[in-house]
């Protein structure tokens, strides 16, 4: 595949800022060959072989701040577009491939030192190149009494995944929240400091977040406005007890109580992990009956043949943490309010003390609730495919939005077919604070012909939520331009205010053009 | 002693859907299995098994997975890969090899070998890309 040089520079120029990179950071470490440069594609690309298939003209890889800033500088001298990993790994939303072909991505892997960690307050400074498993390791080596919070899978950097806003799946599983501080190079080199960190010999820089005047550190998330090279993170202090809870209620319409339960839970503090609500009649394993049910039978039948066998309708998982004697009160708690359904079950689940010692951990089959990070999840199987990708709109964390979801989704693949094995619905989940987020897997193919069906029924399943009032909390880079479009709200005000941001601060555009649909300005629609 | 190419040539006899000469020339003749610090296996597939024996021959060690490479990664490779860029190889599911490829990646190797066996399996071998670190 050949390579693009990037938008509106001259091979000469190109190769000019190539050799100064060269200079700023070492020549063994600017990669320009194709073998090098393939292993940034995305392997997930949902354009995967097509023209639209986003390439990367080079790499560089700085080993700290000051060559970050040097990139910076010189990119900006050159109108190099620049974009940013930290390890690569963000698979289903782009991987290492940025959004404009003929981008340098600028890689930070080098740049993974564990700066600090304090067992006393419970957080961590880090740079991008750190990896979930790298201060998971780091913790044990050092023996330290505290819990990360890894998603699935655990090889992503922690920097990158909370800049995206990931989740995961204990009291700290919202990544973004869970940050306290960062350090951010600027289009024009400057580096800033937010929060305590603008304070020179600043003492608790990753204790309070909010330093003093605008809390900015929101603008760097989902952001192409400047490039975080280091980040603080609260940690979980290492709990005594894990205990898991399910709760099955029998019929269809439960789902409202179950909801407006689960909701006054988790907005308690009781339920402090993530949950999730599976429909069992639609979910679980794999029975013939079930499925010549499903088709044609009324939702009362599928009742009656889920009671027959002993499962409910709707099935919630309740994770809890910390010491033993409280996680007991908060699951007795908890079976008190979903009491009030009638024919309501509880099951008790896991239990675990910890520390675990590594023969018990090896046993449990999925660890990263319990703070371990891994890869369990490429193991577990499912559809056949060579990637895949993912539509998470977030929704209200009510019964009636699950039912309504679920309905106007699924009329989607209906009326627009569903050839490429897409998944109508699965599990929704509670990754984030006060609502939920559907998580629809979608196979990408090396095939032309199902990848852009499969990237139809994508576009409308955006459409048709933003018309519901539903919207994405991230996604894959072919579709940023696609949702960023529905957050049109007074003339795409938020927009707006984002290019305002954008043309402020990195005016020549080199920063991740249209990352998450922002432009800069000499890209902008009707100006590129 | 034994050639790669003829043990891989013995190990298709009764495994590969492909033509056994063009499975067994894809394989890097200079990659012998002492090279090999390691060959990989997921014991839910008995092919993948009987496979990863003839290529490793007396001299490579076996490493069993079943799907998740997270262990054998975690507790094996990533202080192997921290001595040198060992070469490795194995006959995994794709999702197996997809992971070990990305993690290979970060320590400066590549796949220099990879060959469908069949639907679920696929050979593959992984060596240093370049000497850069």
């Amino acid at each position: 595949m050949a390579r693009p040089l990037p938008p509106g520079v001259s091979q000469r120029d190109f190769a000019e800022a190539l050799r100064q990179f060269e200079t700023a950071v070492g020549k063994e470490w600017v990669f320009s060959s194709d073998e090098d440069i393939d292993l940034y594609r995305d392997a997930y690309s949902p354009f995967w072989n097509e023209p639209e298939e986003r390439i990367p003209s080079a790499a560089v890889a700085p080993d700290r701040v000051e060559q970050v800033q040097q990139i910076v500088r010189l990119a900006g001298k050159y109108r190099i577009p620049l974009w940013t990993i930290s390890t690569g790994k963000n698979l289903g939303y782009g991987g290492s491939a940025p959004n404009v072909s003929g981008s340098v991505v600028l890689d930070l892997k080098r740049m993974n030192r564990i700066i600090e960690v304090s067992e006393k307050n419970h957080y961590a400074l880090v740079e991008p190149g750190v990896s979930y498993f790298d201060l998971y390791r780091h913790i044990q080596e050092k023996k330290l009494k505290l819990w990360i919070d890894p998603p699935d899978p655990g090889w992503g950097s922690l920097i990158g995944n909370a800049l995206e806003r990931g989740g995961g799946y204990t009291p700290m599983r919202d990544h973004f929240d869970a940050h306290c501080g960062m350090e951010v190079v600027l289009a024009n080199g400057d580096v800033v400091r937010t929060g305590m960190g603008a304070l020179a010999n600043a003492k608790t820089w990753q204790q309070y977040k909010y330093g003093f005047g605008p809390f900015v550190d929101g603008i760097f998330s989902q952001s192409n406005l400047g490039i975080v090279t280091k980040m603080g993170f609260w940690l979980y202090p290492e709990p005594e007890a894990y205990f898991s809870g399910t709760v099955m209620v029998p019929k269809h319409d439960d789902i409202h109580a179950l909801v407006e339960n689960l909701a006054l839970l988790i907005n308690s503090g009781i339920v402090q992990g993530t949950t999730s609500v599976l429909n069992t009649a639609s979910f679980g394993p794999p029975d013939p009956e079930l499925a010549r049910i499903r088709v044609g039978s009324s939702t009362s039948d599928l009742e009656r043949y889920m009671a027959q066998k002993g499962l409910g309708y709707w099935t919630v998982d309740l994770p809890f943490y910390g010491p033993a004697k409280v996680i007991a009160a908060q699951w007795e708690h908890a079976k008190d309010k979903f009491s009030t359904i009638p024919g309501v079950q509880f099951r008790d689940g896991a239990s675990y003390r910890f520390p675990l010692g590594q023969a018990e951990l090896d046993k449990i089959p999925n660890p990263v609730p319990l703070g371990v990070p891994s890869l369990t999840t490429f193991a577990i199987g499912g559809p056949f495919s060579q990637g895949h990708m993912w539509f998470s709109p977030i929704i209200p964390m009510t019964g009636e939005a699950v039912i309504e979801a679920t309905r106007v989704f699924e009329q989607v693949y209906t009326d627009l077919g569903n050839p490429t094995g897409a998944l109508p619905g699965l599990p929704i989940w509670s990754f984030f604070a006060r609502a939920f987020v559907i998580i629809y897997f979608f196979p990408i193919e090396h095939d032309v012909e199902k990848n852009r069906r499969s990237r139809e029924i994508f576009r409308r399943l955006v459409k048709v939520a933003a018309e519901h009032g539903w919207g994405e909390y991230r996604t894959h880079t072919a579709f940023m331009d696609d949702i960023a479009s529905v957050y049109s709200y007074n003339n795409r005000a938020l927009w707006r205010l984002h290019e305002t941001l954008k043309d402020a601060l990195d005016p020549n555009g080199i920063l991740a053009p249209g990352k998450n649909g922002v432009w800069p300005r000499r890209l902008r629609k009707g100006n590129a | 002693m034994t050639s790669r190419r003829q043990v891989l040539q013995i190990g298709l006899t009764g495994a590969a859907l492909l033509p056994v000469a063009r499975y067994a020339d894809a394989w890097p003749a200079a990659a012998d299995a002492e090279a090999f610090y390691v060959v990989v296996f997921d014991e839910r597939f008995p092919k993948s098994r009987h496979l990863a024996g003839e290529i490793a021959g007396p001299s490579a060690p076996l490493a069993a997975i079943r799907g998740d490479v997270t262990a054998l990664w975690y507790h094996d490779l990533y202080f192997a890969w921290q001595r040198d860029a060992a070469p490795f190889a194995g006959v995994t599911s794709t999702e197996s090899l997809f992971c070990l490829e990305l993690l290979a990646r970060d320590a400066g190797m590549r796949v220099t070998h990879r060959q469908a066996v069949d639907n679920d399996l696929v050979s593959w071998a992984i060596g240093p890309r370049r000497a850069r670190r």
